[in-house]
């Protein structure tokens, strides 16, 4: 086993890596809310032009990618009265900014004041409200001048500029990754990996996210545009500061790294472009293309999540099996005890198993560096470098490491007296690392796949008990868009199958027997039936499916398409 | 036992099948009318050999017309058939009670609900049931002709298909012999010099024949247009899987064009008939004058629960008109819920609705006790199946369906309030429709109910007395009543779960107020649109907005289609071979500038009462499961349709719904030519 497994991206070795980026690849942590995955994303991919595969060493292109501060806009529309941490800073910066829009970019009208009505049209597209500081919120980017990347204060002084406006952005940085925590970045490797060996298809996707960024909601765009443009010519009036504005003087400097993603050869990412591929395709209102790409981006993102923690699926070929994962929906509102606990319970179970595979993880990764130290004199001390260097150990809280050192101490002593040997002495110290790397993973990987499904539909209630899977209606609507080409309509049975084959969603009885969720829980089968009818019928409520005689239901994405193949 | 699926028979059973005796079986086959071979199980007569000699043999199918003892059809409907006998000729038999059983799956005689089984059973003393449809007269026209198209029929299991197939061989081949499907479900049959293919069903042939059979009948829809003409009953999904071969792809594109609603080409040699599309509500009249006939119920006379019967008691208050036309108006109902009954599943529920699954001996020992509760089988509680078994439930489909139009759970104060107190009313009309409505009668188990309902009245139910809980759990069965037998159609069609049920019924039946109704409906869009509580309703607003906003949603407003380029429309699904086809109530939205074709979306019923409960101040989440993706769908449509040309208009515009004073109102920025902010 290297040091480096294979990867896609920029793995840094030397830096070492967290339990679950191990596994799950450069970085996924609780932190980032639900729509920060698209916002990320997004940044990322405007950050690169619209390029897809740039920042990777196996590909040429771009090294870094741009961020977008926006600092202007985004003070304007969530700074208020009711900030949490009131800065003379920013409130001077707001009065100069509004000072500057009254003066230049506004008309004397006797109606509402224009920049109150320009606010609150702004507002309505707050992504990221939570409470958190007017720097860390996010809008929906219904245009690429709502985009702008995380952004945090540094708490020591900053040297003031001699630019007043430059001034108070001095303390401002865009390398905090609190939210940003570089989940976007995985989805940009994960589509990356997968178009790169299909030009066609890559060229496709950035074409057409680059035209819902900037031919659609033109109006909006501009207003944005004429805000954040305003605060950048204060910035940029003389003896601003030239090292971090270009010649248009809106833009950082290209500095975002990319992580990385481990198997940049697995079959998945492929079927994912594919899936985004086909979403783009289907000419719908711009707005409900971002917001039904944002719902199969956290999807992607968690089928990911389980793929890696199961490697389940079953590679034939060029085609993915996800069936193993079984993920079993209720389309009946819960309505059947059975199948609502068989799907509640697959819900927990899907828990229980990140947290097995990360232990399994750790073991297997100590046993094998202890299997190149056979006769080594500094055995337990290069072990405990050696594994710590890997899983980054010194990232950890202090009171954390001393307890394991503790531990580890003990254990040594056991080994110097004989109670142990070498192999048991292994054995036990894997059993101390994952306890100390358990806690971290536990705290801050595993309620992902919670928040995930929870916030795109994918499970239900969103608070309460009986949680389990079930498919929503933006979630809908996405995974049929996103498998049913326009005027390219697929039988329902056959839809279910793909449903079943690609992302392991069991909703009939045949996935149900083929999954093995059947024995398990010999539910009547009947259930099975009634679950695959409910879900019939809102397709065809949703004008997603149309029924013909015997039981023939075909499964349609009837809106337009943007690609014309041939 | 089944003609068709049997190669050879033993002597007793060609006795049984042909209706004569041994002997006679021996002098056949010394005249060499018969034959025996070897076959499994030792020497046996060759079925076709069987079937050739009873197709002969008319006086055999006159017998079994007339109802007398057996020569009847085959083995298996000779024991139906001399049942039959041995039942009528038994006092308080009535065979009709079994025939109608026949087609009830829930017992085990149901093989009246298939034709091949029907076609061959002695006829019941009213005649046999033959619905003269419109299809059926449109294919005889069809095929009557000199060189007629080929023709494919769809539909769902139990349409009717191969009943059509044998009606088409028979006026084609003016034979009234029974039809005899070979084993392969084909029969050819020539006139004129001109050949007739019949299938009866496509699924039923291997994949290899089915082809070959496509492939023959392509070459015969062509422009050629030579060789026989088909008609082929098939289930679709099994057609489409077929059609998917390389070299039937000009069969297909016709098909599948066909199927998708489009109507074939004039020089096509191929009709598609989708029997989905026939509104089976137009048959249920025939169906309950069929069952409703005098001479059906002459096997009643001499039965000791003549008087108390509620199988007899059901057929005839369903033949009242008023029934008839609420019962029609449930399946009507159900069309427009997109649910499609076929003709086998309305036999079977019109059957169950009249028999309740019971047969003459359950009701005579019934009828025996003084405790019995045969009122509750009466024809309103049959309907909905309101004491069938899960498991029977599962079998008569239709009552799945009504159980969402359920009236007997819906507590409305003035239909209980008749109920209760409607003898004491102020007007002397309510009071004798009530006099009308609950005079004893079998299906109140005479007095029983008033009694129940006098100690209501007297507060019994205070007191604990059974008798006035009894009463209130009869509520729902008096419900039921009402809607089929109430004078007032109006209050007896809102005891559906749809408010606007008799709204939406005027309006396609062209009665109702459309530009009133449009109006509402446009507010009720507006509002579903919006998410917001607008009151506009001179104006379509087309918003879109993002759905996840954290504070007030503010739709940005991206179409504005003023009222009057909104239409709506009653219109008919007009298809030649159908009566009438359904109407459907159509809504569309033409564009505001004039340049791109309209947009046009079917109001069903469940549509029409989301919005205009919207409209009304209703909330979000009533039908919100049923329809919120519907209305996000037209959203798709009507801006995919209208906003470019709208955006090009707009680019300067921002408008959008904004709160002010606590109210949502229009509001707007403008750039000015200068590129400055205005309101």
């Amino acid at each position: 086993m290297t040091d480096s497994p294979a990867h896609y991206g920029n793995l840094e070795e030397a830096e070492g890596y967290p339990l679950a980026d191990r596994i799950f690849g450069h970085r996924l942590l609780n932190g980032q809310g639900w729509m920060e995955y698209l916002l990320e994303f997004l940044n990322v991919l405007v950050g690169f032009d619209y390029r897809l595969g740039q920042g990777v060493p196996d590909e040429d292109g771009a090294r870094g990618y741009r961020r977008h501060a926006r600092y202007g806009l985004r003070r304007f529309v969530f700074y208020s009265e009711n900030e949490k941490t009131k800065d003379p800073r920013d409130d001077e910066a707001l009065g100069l900014l509004r000072e500057a829009l009254e003066r230049t970019a506004v008309s004397e009208s006797g109606g509402e004041d224009p920049l109150s009505v320009a606010r609150e049209l702004l507002r309505s597209y707050s992504a990221v409200e939570a409470s958190r500081s007017w720097y860390a919120k996010s809008l929906f980017p219904v245009h690429e001048n709502l985009l702008f990347w995380e952004a945090a204060r540094r708490k020591r002084a900053v040297m003031g500029h001699s630019n007043r406006a430059a001034s108070l952005d001095a303390g401002m940085e865009l390398g905090a990754r609190n939210f940003f925590a570089r989940g976007g970045e995985i989805y940009y490797l994960i589509l990356s990996a997968g178009s790169r060996r299909r030009p066609g298809q890559r060229a496709f996707i950035e074409g057409q996210l680059k035209r819902l960024l900037t031919e659609s909601n033109s109006s909006i765009g501009r207003l944005a545009g004429l805000i954040d443009g305003t605060w950048e010519g204060l910035r940029s009036e003389p003896n601003a500061d030239a090292r971090h504005a270009d010649e248009n003087g809106v833009q950082r400097l290209p500095d975002g790294t990319l992580g990385w993603i481990p198997d940049p050869d697995c079959a998945l990412y492929r079927d994912m472009a594919q899936d985004v591929e086909t979403l783009l395709r289907a000419e719908l209102d711009p707005l409900e293309s971002l917001d039904l790409l944002a719902h199969l981006t956290c999807f992607h993102l968690l089928i990911y999540i389980y793929y890696r923690t199961n490697l389940a699926a079953e590679e034939n070929g060029e085609e993915l099996h996800l069936g193993k994962l079984m993920l079993p929906v209720d389309c009946l509102e819960g309505q059947e005890a059975t199948l609502r606990q068989a799907s509640a319970a697959r819900y927990k179970e899907h828990e229980q198993l990140q947290v097995r595979r990360a232990r399994g993880y750790v073991r297997e990764r100590v046993r094998a560096l202890a299997t190149g130290m056979a006769g080594d004199e500094n055995f337990v001390k290069n072990l405990e470098d050696k594994a710590g260097k890997y899983f980054n150990v010194k990232g950890l809280g202090r009171a954390t490491r001393d307890n394991h050192e503790k531990e580890v101490g003990r254990l040594k002593r056991k080994l110097d007296s004989g109670e142990l040997n070498q192999t048991e002495y292994v054995e036990r110290y894997a059993d101390e690392l994952e306890k100390l790397l358990l806690d971290r993973f536990r705290g801050r990987f595993v309620p992902i796949h919670r928040k995930l499904a929870r916030s795109i539909g994918f499970v239900a209630p969103f608070q309460g008990p009986s949680q389990r899977y079930v498919l929503g209606d933006n979630l809908l609507k996405a995974l049929v868009l996103a498998s049913v080409p326009p005027g390219r309509p697929q039988e329902y049975a056959e839809f279910l199958n793909d449903l079943y084959r690609r992302y392991g969603i069991v909703v009939d009885q045949r996935a149900a027997r083929a999954s093995g969720l059947y024995d398990r829980r010999p539910v009547n089968a009947e259930y099975y039936d009634n679950n695959r009818i409910a879900l019939q019928r809102k397709l065809r409520a949703a004008s997603l499916l149309e029924e013909y005689s015997d039981a023939t239901a075909l499964v349609v994405n009837g809106y337009g398409d943007l690609r014309q193949e041939g | 036992m089944s003609l068709s699926h049997n190669d050879h028979y033993t002597r007793e059973e060609a006795q049984g099948i042909l209706g004569v005796s041994a002997a006679e079986i021996r002098r056949l086959v010394k005249q060499g009318e018969l034959r025996y071979e070897f076959a499994a199980g030792g020497h046996k007569i060759p079925a076709d050999a069987v079937r050739g000699l009873l197709a002969k043999n008319t006086g055999t199918a006159k017998a079994a017309d007339r109802g007398e003892a057996a020569p009847a059809a085959n083995g298996g409907k000779a024991e139906d058939a001399s049942r039959g006998k041995t039942r009528a000729g038994k006092a308080g038999h009535n065979p009709f009670v079994d025939h109608l059983n026949g087609y009830v799956t829930v017992s085990p005689e149901h093989a009246s609900a298939f034709d091949e089984f029907s076609s061959k059973v002695a006829p019941p003393p009213g005649g046999r049931l033959e619905i003269e449809t419109r299809v059926e007269e449109f294919l005889k026209e069809r095929f009557s002709g000199r060189r007629p198209s080929s023709v494919i029929l769809t539909g769902n299991a139990g349409d009717g298909k191969t009943y059509l197939c044998r009606r088409i061989f028979e006026a084609f081949s003016g034979e009234e012999t029974p039809i005899e499907w070979g084993d392969d479900s084909q029969v050819t049959v020539r006139r004129d010099g001109l050949e007739l293919r019949l299938v009866k069903d496509l699924s039923e042939i291997d994949q290899q024949e089915g082809e070959r059979v496509l492939r023959d009948l392509q070459t015969a829809s062509g422009p050629q247009d030579q060789g026989p003409v088909f008609l082929i009953a098939a289930n679709e999904g099994r057609l489409r899987a077929l059609l998917r071969q390389d070299d039937l792809e000009e069969l297909r594109r016709k098909a599948d064009a066909q199927l998708r609603g489009e109507s074939p080409a004039a020089d096509d040699r191929l009709l598609v008939i989708n029997l989905n599309k026939a509104t089976t509500s137009s048959y249920v009249a025939r169906v309950i004058t069929w069952i409703a006939k005098a001479e059906q119920w002459h096997g009643c006379e001499g039965c000791p629960a003549f008087d108390g019967c509620p199988i007899r008691f059901n057929a005839s208050r369903l033949a009242e008109r008023r029934v008839t036309e609420r019962l029609t108006t449930l399946y009507r109902v159900l069309e427009h819920l997109d649910v499609h009954v076929t003709v086998r599943d309305m036999l079977i529920h019109l059957a169950y609705v009249v028999t309740g699954g019971l047969s003459c001996d359950e009701v005579i020992r019934e009828h025996r006790k003084p405790d019995h509760d045969l009122h509750t089988r009466s024809y309103y509680q049959n309907c909905w199946g309101s004491r069938a078994s899960v498991a029977d439930l599962r079998k008569v489909a239709v009552v799945n369906h009504l159980l969402a139009l359920d009236v007997g759970d819906q507590s409305l104060y003035e239909v209980d309030d008749f109920i209760i107190n409607g003898e004491s009313a102020d007007r002397e009309d309510v009071r004798s429709e009530h006099a009308r409505l609950f005079a004893p009668a079998v299906d109140l188990k005479g007095k029983y109910l008033e009694q129940r309902r006098y100690a209501y009245l007297r507060g019994d139910a205070v007191s604990g007395s059974s008798g006035a809980e009894e009463f209130l759990r009869m509520l729902p069965h008096c419900r039921r009543k009402l809607f089929f037998e109430w004078q007032d159609e109006e209050k007896a069609t809102r005891l559906t779960p749809f408010q606007f049920l008799p709204d939406y019924l005027k309006l396609l039946g062209g009665h109702g107020a459309l530009d009133r109704a449009k109006s509402e409906l446009v507010a009720g869009l507006n509002r579903a649109l919006t998410g917001l509580f607008v009151t506009r309703r001179d104006v379509l607003f087309v918003t879109s907005q993002y759905a996840h906003a954290v504070e007030n949603p503010v739709p940005m407003v991206r179409v504005r289609i003023p009222e009057l380029n909104v239409a709506l429309l009653s219109e008919s699904e007009d298809l030649e071979w159908s009566e009438g086809g359904r109407r459907n109530l159509m809504l569309k939205v033409a564009d505001p500038w004039a340049g791109k074709p309209p947009v046009s979306e079917r109001i069903d019923l469940l549509r029409f009462e989301y919005l205009m409960r919207l409209a009304r101040g209703g909330t979000y989440n009533v039908l919100a499961e049923e329809c919120s993706l519907f209305v996000r769908e037209l959203k798709d449509n009507l801006l995919t349709s209208f906003a470019a040309s709208s955006d090009h208009q707009q680019d300067r515009r921002l408008t959008f719904f904004g709160i002010e004073d606590d109210e949502y109102v229009l509001k707007e920025l403008r750039f000015d030519d200068e590129g400055k902010l205005w309101t």
